[in-house]
């Protein structure tokens, strides 16, 4: 294993709301990085996916990000943005 | 696993030992021990993250270096994961015909969505022809407690269709896992791949070994029987199986060979069999 650089995903919350009722992103990624996580808990209750704010999308293997920019165009929301960090040269 | 076996197993392989199908190993702790030490909790307060994430903060910690190109202090954190998670397997690799003993042995039985998935993936198992997760033991007649783990609703199987319905998964390509979470229990059996599963994927991308432990055996190829068809080809989950062309056979690297059987499930003409791991040397302690 040797080192190397991987991109930077952002991920604008406040446009990403529904995560896990949209899933665009989750099942095109390649790599499968990101995973989506519950907020929201009420005992004895399940969490509605479709309310905002319940769920939320994290970029849980970003060193098998490969920037193929996939998940941007496939978001609705254009909330993300995939980029590879500054000062590094492709 | 030898651990396993030794303290569990009664003189056999620790999961064919019906006294740890029993109400008591929900109960067992050894007297002034706390629950499991975990390295780091998830950050976000009331996330759903189960055993089955695994890792936590530590992992993510480590991601976030090897991203950076750090990779000295991705070793750093992984090794000291590993060194505190040796005596926590958290599953462990069943191959199908040993799957089938357990579920004589182990009651209820039932399949349920599957946690890891839904994280991964986003996949909303909701009826048994979607279910790839299944729960076993006593704990399960307690499903109704926790909603959001069990969101897709169980389904209490017979032996008969529970047999039936890993079967299924197993013609389709998913390996079995016992899952241990990290006690001397055993909580359920899944079906899983890769990149789904959170524990196969922790293995073999970020070398975190004790979540996932390999199975009691190794597969080996008769070439005597293997005619090349290829029929085994692109079920192996871990690199383990080639097609060695010069030979026109099936070819096994036993050192990757995580005991699933798989390739054996596939085999027309029985050409892949099952060694005991313990009994040869090099790679009894292979695990």
């Amino acid at each position: 294993m040797y080192p190397v650089i991987a991109p930077v995903i952002k991920i604008n919350n406040e446009r990403c709301t529904t995560p896990f009722a949209c899933k665009a992103c989750l099942q095109i990624c390649p790599t499968a990085v990101f995973s989506v996580h519950g907020l929201k808990m009420v005992r004895l209750e399940e969490t509605d996916k479709t309310e905002p704010g319940n769920y939320r999308l994290r970029v849980a293997y970003r060193d098998k990000c490969t920037a193929c920019n996939r998940c941007v165009d496939v978001c609705p929301t254009d909330a993300l943005t995939v980029s590879m960090p500054e000062g590094e040269t492709v | 696993m030898c651990r396993m076996c030794d303290s569990m197993g009664g003189g056999a392989t620790w999961y064919l030992n019906p006294k740890n199908y029993s109400n008591r190993m929900y109960k067992l702790r050894e007297p002034g021990k706390g629950p499991t030490e975990q390295l780091g909790n998830s950050p976000n307060a009331g996330s759903q993250e189960g055993p089955a994430s695994g890792g936590g903060i530590g992992l993510q910690r480590a991601i976030e270096a090897k991203a950076s190109g750090d990779l000295a202090t991705f070793n750093t954190i992984i090794t000291e994961m590993n060194r505190r998670a040796v005596m926590r397997p958290g599953a462990q690799a069943v191959p199908l015909h040993e799957v089938f003993e357990v579920l004589d042995l182990g009651m209820p039985v039932a399949a349920m969505m599957c946690i890891c998935r839904k994280t991964t993936r986003a996949c909303d198992e909701c009826s048994l022809s979607e279910y790839t997760c299944m729960g076993l033991g006593t704990g399960m007649f307690k499903w109704e407690r926790w909603p959001e783990r069990y969101s897709g609703g169980v389904e209490f199987l017979t032996t008969k269709q529970a047999k039936e319905w890993i079967e299924y998964w197993d013609t389709k390509g998913m390996m079995h896992l016992l899952m241990q979470e990290g006690g001397d229990f055993i909580g359920g059996l899944c079906n899983c791949d890769y990149p789904d599963c959170i524990p196969i994927r922790n293995r073999i991308d970020y070398g975190l070994w004790a979540q996932l432990v390999k199975s009691e055996y190794v597969c080996f190829v008769d070439w005597e029987k293997c005619n090349g068809c290829g029929d085994c080809l692109g079920r192996c989950h871990f690199n383990a199986l080639k097609f060695e062309a010069t030979m026109d056979k099936a070819h096994i690297d036993q050192f990757q060979c995580f005991g699933c059987g798989l390739c054996e499930t596939a085999c027309p003409r029985d050409a892949i069999s099952y060694l005991d791991r313990k009994k040869i040397p090099g790679l009894a302690k292979v695990w």
